[in-house]
């Protein structure tokens, strides 16, 4: 009987490296490069968070995730977001409808009902418009009237950022920031990719992936992933480097006494570890290791750290500091 | 634990005591071998045992030590595993949730088990060179420790025994023999001085020397030889002994020039006297006949001209009064008048307890006489020269008569005391010379008694005639009568307040007092008192 379940275990974790390896193979279709973008959105759908893309215009944002869409067969919804984009464009509203019984208010599902959200340009929505999408995004429900209306799962939100326009936009609060899983940023292609980029939408515009899984499987998938074991040193090691990214705390790492204004939530740790076992498995181990935090510690903490202005002054990056965090941290592996 | 994590745990188990084995016997090997050649160059000896029980308490301390620090703790062996291996943390993971059961916690375990069978041999290869290196050390110590020779301290070349010097047992030599062949000590005496002075020859030639130990020997016998000394009464014995034989001798006569020559050869029998004065002093005697028989203007001149060409200035301004004195009184009296008075028996005791006899010139020899004999006495022996002393005795010749017999018998008997004084002194000024020692000896204030050996024949004047025959004229120093305190006290006290006030008044006036003359007096006779209480044999009467 232990020999059964465990040989379900291991055809479920072999099914999970299958899995990952079909969602890969089919956005591999329609985006070319950015394989460590498509790693880590995999990475969050399957651990169950939200993406936020941030890239120059014409990168394929909205592709991979039309394609991811396609691939995971799962209803898929895109969201311009614009300046004068309400709340209830985005959750849906209550509306009268003429029935022969005389008139009823009937709940008119918005964009946002759908498994797989494209939160196109989230930046250019008012603050209020930014709002509604906290609590779908962190609860998958939305609240009309009193109601609540449960997302299905699995429920992805995929947001995007152009850092280039910075007229008429609305940067997101932090609490909202703090809400998405990884921060990912799609940088411009490579010529090759260039070429490549050039030459397969010669043929097509359209996305060509086709499905490779269901939302059963991402599910199951998830729940494989949550049992991955985390020796004490590596949580300790994630959870060292959250708490490194506070310079208020007194021990504290000098990068964070020196660069940081504020540091990461304690979602940051909470997103470290689960995205970390996620990724432990799509590489073939049963256990996560220093290099998966290390991995993962620029998306998960990118979106959730401030510079001060030594950090500006010195020419320095969010990214660079968090590479300066991880040196001082690599200390606590030895 | 994990089959396959407990293979690579029993296998560095394993390793470790194998290093702490090597890491005992290598680190006993240095420290010994340390030991060795240190100890070796430095001339320090060990048994063989105290380097084995070092080697094997520095070995286990070694073995111990290694052992534990190269002991692997489970954890800790896999969080090196994964380090050393670059295994994603699956060995450090299997060990913690080695008790968990959920299915990927063992799929985790057979995952890192499956690392853990292909891992591939790592050599260190610096810690391979370190290790040897610290091994060659090692045992190069430990070589070169039994290799080096045991250096040994020089024995300090033995002192050479400490002999006198042949030049001090020659002067040594020189003095016994001279002593020995002295014929005017008294037999005890000399008996003394030469068995003194041949046990301490003796002495100097034996073993176990040193110089503390010569000094000692000579000091010692410096203090035997001066044990026999009487110095300090040498004058009162001769006072005594004048006094005495006056005193027992007044029916009968002496002629005069007896008593002169006598008095001449008492001089000139004192020797050669350092003093400068000898030559004049000896004049003054030999005019004292002219004087005594014949008193001419002359001769009176010839006595002041010699008293005044004394260059000592107390024995001068002394013998300036009493040869006034003497002047006056045969002036006053004339020689016969003088003889006949003496002649009629004076009773020596008839000056006793007062200043004067009543016969000037009596007074004035005796004075005379008197302080120039205290005065010679007391001189530095240092050129005392015993043989001089013998011919002078020898030469002197007996005429017959009670005074002449007296003077004989008083320089007879003051001289051995004198004699032996000076012997003393001589003696042991040079022992001091010969052996570079400070010249010691008894003296009054020690409250010692004095053996007179030349205490002269009891028969004899006052005791103090003849050989010697060790017999004892005092008893103790203490055992003087102070008239002034009515206490006995010591000798040199007495003396000395005497002596002191009267040279005193002497030197500070013209004339001396008579209260000065009856404090002499007074002293004398309470030494002669005490004579004649205390010993019975003394014939001083």
């Amino acid at each position: 009987m232990e020999n059964q379940t465990m040989k379900q275990t291991d055809n479920r974790v072999e099914a999970f490296s299958r899995a990952v390896a079909a969602i890969k193979e089919q956005i591999r279709k329609d985006v070319v490069g950015q394989d460590e973008v498509v790693d880590n959105v995999i990475t969050a759908i399957i651990a169950g968070g939200n993406v936020l893309l941030e890239g120059v215009p014409g990168v394929g944002k909205t592709r991979l995730v039309r394609s991811l869409s396609k691939t995971l067969r799962l209803p898929f919804s895109r969201i311009q977001f614009t300046p004068d984009l309400m709340p209830s464009d985005v959750t849906g509203t209550n509306v009268i409808e003429k029935t022969g019984e005389g008139m009823n208010l009937v709940f008119q599902k918005g964009p946002i009902f759908a498994n797989l959200i494209l939160a196109d340009e989230i930046n250019r929505a008012t603050p209020k418009t930014q709002a509604a999408m906290l609590e779908v995004m962190q609860e998958h429900k939305v609240t009309v009237a009193k109601q609540t209306y449960p997302m299905s799962e699995p429920f992805f939100v995929l947001a995007t950022e152009n850092p280039i326009e910075q007229d008429g936009t609305y940067p997101l609060p932090e609490a909202q920031m703090d809400r998405f899983m990884l921060k990912l940023l799609m940088g411009f292609p490579t010529e090759e990719e260039l070429s490549d980029i050039v030459t397969m939408t010669q043929k097509t515009l359209d996305e060509t992936a086709e499905a490779a899984v269901d939302g059963e499987t991402i599910l199951s998938m998830r729940a494989l992933a949550q049992t991955v074991p985390v020796a004490s040193g590596v949580l300790a090691y994630a959870v060292a480097l959250v708490s490194n990214t506070h310079p208020e705390l007194k021990k504290t790492s000098e990068t964070a006494k020196k660069y940081l204004k504020y540091g990461a939530s304690p979602r940051a740790a909470q997103a470290l570890i689960t995205c970390a076992k996620v990724r432990a498995l799509m590489e073939g181990r049963y256990n996560v290791s220093y290099k998966d935090i290390d991995a993962l510690a620029l998306p998960v903490l990118r979106h959730r750290i401030k510079i001060n202005y030594n950090a500006i002054n010195e020419k320095l990056t969010v990214d660079d500091v968090i590479g300066l965090l991880l040196a001082e941290n690599r200390k606590l592996a030895k | 634990m994990q089959q396959e994590f407990l293979r690579i745990y029993t296998k560095y188990m394993r390793r470790a005591l194998i290093a702490g084995g090597a890491a005992g016997v290598l680190g006993g090997a240095a420290v010994t071998g340390a030991l060795l050649l240190a100890f070796k160059l430095c001339a320090v000896e060990w048994g063989w045992y105290l380097y084995l029980a070092v080697f094997l308490a520095v070995a286990a301390l070694c073995f111990l030590a290694a052992y534990l620090i190269l002991l692997p703790r489970e954890f800790a062996l896999a969080r090196k595993l994964d380090r050393v291996y670059s295994l994603d943390e699956r060995v450090q993971t299997m060990a913690e949730f080695s008790a968990d059961g959920g299915e990927m916690a063992v799929l985790q375990r057979e995952d890192a088990a499956d690392t853990l069978k292909n891992l591939p041999r790592r050599r260190s290869a610096g810690k391979a060179a370190l290790a040897s290196a610290a091994a060659a050390l090692a045992v190069a110590l430990f070589a070169a420790g039994i290799a080096v020779e045991q250096k040994r301290t020089a024995e300090p070349e033995p002192e050479p025994p400490y002999t006198v010097s042949a030049a001090a047992l020659e002067a040594l030599t020189a003095l016994i023999e001279n002593v020995e062949g002295d014929g005017a000590l008294p037999d005890g005496v000399k008996e003394l001085y030469t068995a003194a002075l041949n046990a301490l020859y003796s002495g100097l030639t034996g073993d176990d020397l040193s110089e503390e130990l010569t000094a000692a020997y000579v000091q010692s016998t410096m203090y035997t030889i001066s044990s026999s000394t009487i110095g300090w009464h040498t004058y009162d014995e001769f006072a005594y002994s004048l006094s005495s034989a006056y005193v027992n001798n007044t029916d009968e006569g002496a002629p005069l020039e007896a008593l002169a020559s006598a008095l001449r050869s008492c001089a000139a029998a004192l020797g050669d006297i350092t003093i400068s004065s000898y030559g004049a002093l000896t004049a003054l005697y030999d005019s004292l006949p002219s004087i005594l028989y014949g008193y001419t203007e002359t001769a009176g001149e010839a006595l002041a001209s010699a008293v005044t060409a004394l260059d000592d200035s107390t024995l001068k301004t002394t013998l300036t009064l009493y040869s006034s004195a003497l002047q006056n009184g045969l002036k006053a009296d004339g020689t016969a008048a003088c003889c006949d008075l003496l002649c009629e028996g004076l009773s020596f005791g008839d000056r006793r307890g007062e200043a004067t006899s009543g016969n000037a010139l009596y007074d004035a020899v005796y004075d005379f006489y008197y302080s120039i004999s205290r005065y010679l006495v007391f001189y530095d022996a240092g050129t005392y020269s015993a043989s001089k002393v013998t011919e002078s005795l020898a030469g002197a010749t007996s005429a017959g008569g009670d005074i002449y017999t007296l003077t004989v018998n008083v320089t007879e008997a003051m001289q051995p005391q004198a004699y032996v004084y000076c012997a003393d002194n001589y003696i042991r000024n040079a022992l001091a010379k010969a052996f570079g020692v400070e010249a010691v000896g008894y003296t009054p204030e020690d409250g010692s008694s004095l053996s007179a050996s030349a205490g002269g024949d009891e028969s004899g004047a006052g005791g103090a005639g003849g050989g010697g025959s060790g017999k004892e004229l005092y008893p103790t120093q203490a055992d003087i009568y102070n008239p002034e305190t009515g206490e006995y006290t010591f000798y040199i006290e007495m003396y000395n307040d005497y002596y002191t006030a009267y040279l005193q008044d002497l030197l500070a006036g013209d004339e001396v007092s008579d209260e000065t003359k009856a404090y002499i007096w007074a002293y004398l006779n309470s030494i002669l008192a005490k004579r004649d209480e205390g010993d019975s044999s003394d014939t001083g009467g």
